[in-house]
């Protein structure tokens, strides 16, 4: 007797008792193991530094740790454009704060929270359908433990790719 | 040079239009944050970022060609100012500008000469900001940095009840109060009581040493409840001032209700919609009444449906003719939220599995719950079970109540495993006093007929041991395969019951659905399509009844987001605190662990309740093993004078005095500071310090405010009530039991 194809075994099992597979991998699988955020009390050249050094596109904005919206990056460079923020160059001698502008007067909701054991294929598409660029990972007891944005998409499709 | 110069980067190797995204993954990757330039020959066509491969996740990146995904590549002249090169980014929608040398004599358009991306506007910005910016980032996985009174069970809880305070209400007897305060985050504390996964006790502080247990959370709340329901009480919830809008929620079951109650208290009108004769889901269809009071949870239900929800039952939303269409509902309402779990049985497509008695475990308990006896039920005959989870266990402990001869449950896993399983082990455990049968290590191959066509037996393939993921618990896919040339194990059968597994069946368009059939959404219940909201079993796969309470909390609050709700300029506030002192000694090493008693098996034939209700004395008892980790030292700074004596009794060695100018030892590994005190200048006679508690160990027995020589320690709590569930005025409690205030 030989073994029945994989398609002819799964026919047979319960799909939801099965464990995540490397291909479909949960959320907790491929996160930035960091949460990088800002208050909304932050100036906006704070964020754009924090975006800045971290690859973000979209950050999200905590308050005694609760997600309470984001800061996209396109605002800030709109803020650029209208004067409110301005380039003052990489002299780091002590100046005068450069923008009244706050991380609170940019902030947009609903910011993408999606849980730990949350299967990658899912979240991926429901955070391309709403237009965002980051999800924020929460634990079950809703507290934020990582993010997901393009870049860990990337990695993850990278090493799914060296492996065959 | 330049502002827009100074910022841009080389334009470098790129790729071509005709390039496969798969391709260009890599050097995509590497290049990130900056997009790479796309080429048509030698002209630049456009730029091409990481968001292409986003877009694509779930396509065939070899299939799916650059030229089609990339942004357009907008130009401006290095001459111009940062401000015009951003603006010329933007007009354009795209994330990069492509700069341009000065245009020459003999030419009107110049060269491309490099590329300034977002991430390069980000970053010039981010030069402003000196080291000490009042920024804030946080990393690894749990180091959050919050020094927050929050006690282990209560932040391991999905809907965050305040189970310190309830059991400490319980232990002094304040029943009532105990139950109120259940409510402020659980809708359900009946069914919760009896049958809720408690991950509260999981992290509970009790139960970290080795030979300790946890309290017994999950009982004492069903005790509160019992109590309030015994003497017939009733939460009669203030509703807020109407708002004007209204929302739809598609589904009565916890999740459901859950967040019809949080927007009703909040003023809004709700519609809610079922397509079962009565609300509930699966709390009243699929879980069957010896597992918990029905009469308490119509009770609960009661007093949610009285806020002046309106309840629109046998209303299926769906594509059917006779169905309510869910884009009428879009239309009509200011939001529409989703939850209409999982409640199709899946029926293993093997040969034979189309029989007529053939049925799964969901259509099974829905007929009972009906109070009717299921079609094709065999009384004194033998019934197969194929599964061997909690629906399966329901299924099999139903059949043998509803009197059938011989009950067999039959699943992949081994059968030492299911009966040890922390959530369904107790019900296996439970069926099989009363006859149950199990096999396991096998796998359903075929339903066999007898000359009739009808079921006469089930084969199963004998398993090689399979291997389990060690985080989710369970059966790793790859490790599953039959022992070859064994012989197959049959049961025989009069009736087979699959609980194998649920299926979302989807109220249509314009519902995104994900690969796996589940509806697309994130966290808060956001489905990307307006107005749309979706929560609970349907976006999250089977789970647990309190995790479907904390999905409609979760969506409650995205809606009042959505719907514009000014949460602050309400007046409320994020977290809401009340400081309570505690005085109460604690005995919580005297008693042991005890959970309710069960039911005796013989008298465990028919549909009552199985699990027994307990004393006060025993609810006491259990209440009082709670170390009230909520409750933390109060240091008057004004009287202390760090003796150090606390830091000495304490048997926990969780206290550190620290006083500045002496060489003491800080062994506690505590970082809370929870006295600052100063006697004057150090240098001339005085003392200053510190003490720290490291609240890992301490476990609030209080032997340091008993040994304190100068009386300046006390112990309180800080009510600490999250409003990403809810918060309301205190409810008024009525005296007679109104009807189901159902319409």
């Amino acid at each position: 007797m030989t073994q029945p194809s994989p398609a002819a075994l799964a026919d047979s099992i319960d799909p939801d008792r099965l464990a995540p597979v490397p291909e479909d991998p949960t959320v907790a699988d491929v996160m930035r193991d960091e949460v990088v955020f800002c208050l909304p009390s932050t100036p906006i050249d704070a964020v754009a530094k924090l975006m800045a050094d971290n690859d973000l596109v979209e950050i999200p904005v905590l308050l005694d740790r609760r997600p309470v919206g984001f800061v996209a990056a396109g605002d800030i460079v709109d803020r650029l454009i209208d004067g409110d923020v301005v380039v003052t160059g990489s002299d780091f001698a002590m100046r005068p704060p450069v923008t009244k502008v706050l991380a609170s007067d940019l902030m947009r909701t609903p910011l993408v929270l999606v849980d730990e054991a949350q299967r990658l294929t899912e979240v991926v598409p429901a955070m391309r359908g709403q237009g965002r660029h980051l999800m924020l990972v929460m634990h079950d007891d809703e507290r934020p433990v990582g993010m997901v944005t393009a870049r860990e998409i990337a990695d993850f499709l990278l090493a799914r790719a060296a492996h065959g | 040079m330049a502002d827009l110069e100074r910022l841009a980067a080389p334009l470098g190797l790129g790729c071509y239009t005709e390039d496969h995204l798969a391709d260009v993954l890599a050097h995509l990757r590497a290049e990130h944050p900056l997009p790479l330039v796309v080429y048509r020959g030698s002209e630049v066509a456009g730029t091409v970022d990481l968001d292409a491969v986003v877009a694509h996740f779930g396509s065939d990146l070899n299939t799916v060609r650059v030229g089609e995904v990339m942004q357009a590549a907008p130009r401006c002249d290095s001459g111009e100012t940062v401000a015009t090169g951003a603006q010329t980014m933007r007009q354009a929608g795209s994330s990069a500008v492509v700069l341009t040398t000065p245009a020459g004599v003999f030419s009107r358009v110049g060269e491309p000469a490099g590329l300034v991306a977002q991430a390069q506007f980000l970053a010039a910005i981010a030069e402003n900001v000196v080291d000490k910016a009042p920024m804030k980032m946080l990393a690894g996985h749990r180091d959050m940095g919050f020094n927050v009174p929050i006690s282990p069970c209560q932040r391991n809880c999905p809907i965050k009840q305040d189970i310190a305070t309830y059991i400490d209400y319980v232990s002094q007897g304040r029943y009532i109060d105990s139950w109120m305060v259940i409510h402020e985050t659980n809708p359900f504390p009946s069914v919760l009581g009896r049958i809720c996964n408690h991950p509260c006790e999981t992290d509970c502080k009790r139960g970290w040493d080795p030979g300790e247990e946890p309290v017994t959370i999950r009982s004492i709340k069903r005790f509160s409840t019992d109590f309030a329901f015994k003497q017939g009480l009733w939460i009669d919830y203030k509703t807020k001032a109407p708002k004007g809008k209204k929302v739809a929620v598609v589904g009565a079951g916890p999740a459901g209700l859950t967040c019809a109650l949080d927007l009703r208290v909040q003023g809004y009108e709700v519609d809610l919609y079922e397509r079962e004769s009565k609300v509930g889901g699966l709390l009243t269809t699929s879980i069957p009444p010896f597992r918990f009071d029905h009469a308490q949870l119509e009770w609960e239900i009661g007093m949610i449906l009285a806020t002046g929800i309106e309840v629109h039952t046998d209303s299926n939303i769906g594509e059917g003719p006779a169905d309510v269409k869910l884009t009428d509902l879009l239309k009509d309402h200011d939001a529409v939220f989703v939850t209409v779990g999982m409640m199709k049985g899946r029926i293993l497509p093997i040969p034979g599995s189309d029989l007529p008695q053939v049925t799964d475990a969901m259509s099974f308990l829905r007929e009972v719950s009906y109070d009717r006896v299921p079609e094709h039920f065999p009384v004194d005959g033998k019934v197969v079970v194929v599964g061997g989870g909690a629906i399966a266990s329901d299924a099999c402990n139903t059949s043998i109540k509803l009197g059938a001869g011989e009950v067999w449950m039959v699943a992949v896993e081994p059968a030492e495993r299911i009966a040890n399983d922390p959530i369904v082990g107790r019900e296996v455990h439970e069926a099989r006093e009363i006859g149950l049968k199990m096999k396991g290590g096998v796998i359903v191959k075929e339903v066999n007929a007898d000359d009739k066509g009808n079921v006469a037996s089930v084969s199963f393939a004998p398993l090689q041991p399979a291997a389990f993921d060690p985080i989710s618990g369970k059966i790793i896919f790859a490790s599953v395969k039959e022992v070859e040339g064994a012989e197959r194990w049959t049961a025989a059968a009069d009736l087979v019951i699959f609980a194998s597994g649920q299926i979302m069946e989807s109220p249509g368009e314009p519902m995104p659905l994900t690969p796996r059939g589940l509806i697309a959404a994130d966290r808060g219940g956001h489905t990307g399509v307006a107005k749309l909201f979706a929560g609970g079993d349907c976006v999250e796969g089977p789970s647990f009844i309190v995790n479907a309470v904390a999905w409609g909390h979760r969506v409650a609050r995205s809606i009042r987001e959505f719907l514009h709700e000014d949460m602050e300029a309400a007046g409320e506030r994020l977290y809401q605190t009340v400081v309570e002192r505690t005085d109460d000694h604690r005995q919580s090493e005297t008693f042991a662990r005890t959970e309710p008693a069960i039911l005796e098996a013989s008298k465990r034939y028919d549909m009552s309740e199985m699990e027994l209700p307990w004393s006060d004395r025993e609810a006491i008892v259990q209440a009082i093993r709670c170390f009230q980790c909520d409750s933390v030292h109060h240091y008057d700074q004004n009287v202390c004078v760090l003796c150090g004596a606390c830091d000495d009794v304490c048997p926990e060695k969780a206290i550190d005095v620290v006083v500045f100018g002496e060489d003491r030892e800080r062994s506690s590994g505590g970082e809370t500071v929870v006295c600052q005190t100063s006697g004057g200048d150090p240098n001339g006679g005085g003392y200053a310090g510190q003490i720290f508690i490291n609240y890992d160990r301490c476990t609030n027995c209080r032997i340091c405010e008993d040994h304190c020589p100068v009386n300046c320690i006390t112990f309180e709590r800080v009510r600490f009530v999250d409003d990403t569930m809810r918060v309301v005025e205190r409810p008024v409690i009525k005296v007679e039991i109104p009807l189901v205030a159902a319409r």
